[in-house]
Parts: structure tokens; sequence; C-alpha cells
């Protein structure tokens, strides 16, 4: 039977989509409850950082479609090769994160509804960025040993774009909803 | 459609959202109007990166209106808590 591992990523992708779902309708619902929502981000840098971490993880997800479509073709050295490109992006959306947690932190305190917010969904979807990073890795050693099958990559390939359809919602949400006026 | 293509198109949409920001529009406008974008955004990765066109016909058909209910039931759930 073939596409099994595609068929159980995809549903864990749903599911996991219930939950990514669920975080943002309650943060609408406050967002729109709370006229004096507050709007820590300035255009520059805040919102222009935030922009580069997203065009970092949607080139990622490029490099992903590489690796699958080499995978594909046969070239396995290829597809490790824009496996770990995909695992650099993934730990450059990391690191440009966490920078921006720390400035944010001088300003934005965890425990009010706006911080606990924030930090909870791009903390969770990090997580999930830092898994998919030692995903792809466990994927890149598999594959250049010969152990791996197309299929594999084309499945890790499905989780990674999950994590960049996720941030599709939460950049735009979380992020330019609270633009300093 | 090739995979740059695809991406050059999403890059060009998250642009076109930071440009909304800078205009400062009525919350709920702006909110329907991210919303709008980023389902296509979705849409674009799931369709071609994600080969949801290679999908069997059956399985879309099972699968997505139920993930659809189960966020459209969130909706209601969420406008029952706050009363």
């Amino acid at each position: 039977m073939t596409g099994h591992k595609r068929l159980g990523m995809w549903l864990f992708v749903m599911s996991d989509v219930l939950t990514f779902a669920t975080l943002l309708i309650v943060y609408m619902a406050l967002r729109l409850g709370n006229p004096d929502w507050p709007r820590p981000f300035t255009l520059s840098p805040a919102i222009l950082f935030a922009t580069g971490m997203t065009i970092v993880l949607l080139a990622s997800s490029l490099t992903m479609v590489w690796a699958v479509a080499a995978m594909e073709a046969g070239d396995r050295r290829g597809a490790v090769r824009w496996l770990v490109a995909t695992m650099a992006g993934g730990l450059g959306f990391i690191g440009l994160h966490l920078t921006e947690w720390r400035h944010l932190l001088e300003t934005v305190s965890p425990g009010t509804i706006f911080g606990s917010v924030f930090f909870g969904i791009t903390g969770l979807h990090m997580a999930h960025v830092a898994a998919g990073v030692i995903y792809l890795g466990v994927l890149a050693v598999g594959v250049g040993r010969g152990k791996f099958a197309a299929e594999d990559v084309e499945t890790g390939g499905l989780y990674w774009h999950f994590v960049d359809v996720v941030w599709m919602f939460v950049f735009p949400l979380i992020y330019l909803m609270a633009v300093k006026p | 459609m090739k995979p740059v293509v695809v991406w050059a198109g999403l890059v060009a949409l998250t642009l076109v959202e930071v440009a909304l920001a800078w205009v400062h529009t009525a919350p709920v406008l702006m909110l329907g109007l991210l919303i709008l974008l980023s389902v296509g955004k979705a849409a674009m990765i799931a369709w071609w990166f994600m080969h949801l066109r290679s999908f069997r016909p059956r399985l879309l058909v099972w699968l997505f209106p139920m993930l659809l209910l189960c966020i459209g039931l969130l909706f209601v759930l969420v406008r029952d808590g706050g009363r």
C-alpha cells in the first residue's frame, strides 16, 4: 500500500490545524472585543523584521519543494543538499524570532493578555519549526545513507509546508493587527 | 506552475498585507481583508507545494468539508463562551 504515510501526515496536519485555529479564533475574539488592544509593533523595524522572517520561512518551503523533486528524480545527494538548506532556513527563522522576542520582552510582559497570546501562539509555532528542523535532520541523515524513499521526504515536506501555512495566518493576525498607529 | 513563481506570488501577497497595515483601516475590515489574503496564501501552498491537486477527489470531498465544519463550530463556541 502506498500513500499511507502521506495520509497519516495529512490527518495529523488537520488535527494540528484545529489547535492553531482554536488559538487564533480566541485571539480574534479578544482583539475585536478590546478597543484598547496593545499595538506595540512599529512598521520599522518590527514589522519589516517580521516580514523578513516570513520571507525566510517561505524560502525554506521552496527548498523543501526542490528536496522532494530531487528525491523523486532519484538524486539523493541533491535531496540531502536541499533538506539541509531547508533546515538552515528553519534555524534562521528561529534565530530571527528569538532576537525579536528578546527585544519585545523589554516592553511587553508575558503576564498580560496580549503578552500571553503573543508568546503563546508564536512560541507554539516556533516549537513546531524546531521539531520540523529535527525531523528534517533525521530525514537528511537517512536519505544520505540510502534508507528513506521519496514518499518519506514528501511526508516530511507536508509537515514543513504546514508550519509555513500556520505562519501565513500568525503573521498578519498577530503582527499586522497590532501595528502602532 | 513553477515553484519559484508560486513563491514570488506568496512574497507579493505578503507585501500587500504589510501595505494594508500601513493604511490603518477599521479593525473589522482589516481583519477580514487579512484573513482573505491568508486563506489565499494557504491555498496556494496547499495546492502547489503540498500537492493537494494530486489528492484523490474522494478524500478531498470527505476531509476538507469536515475540517471547515470543525473550524466553523469553533467560531460558534467562542461566541457562546463570550456570553
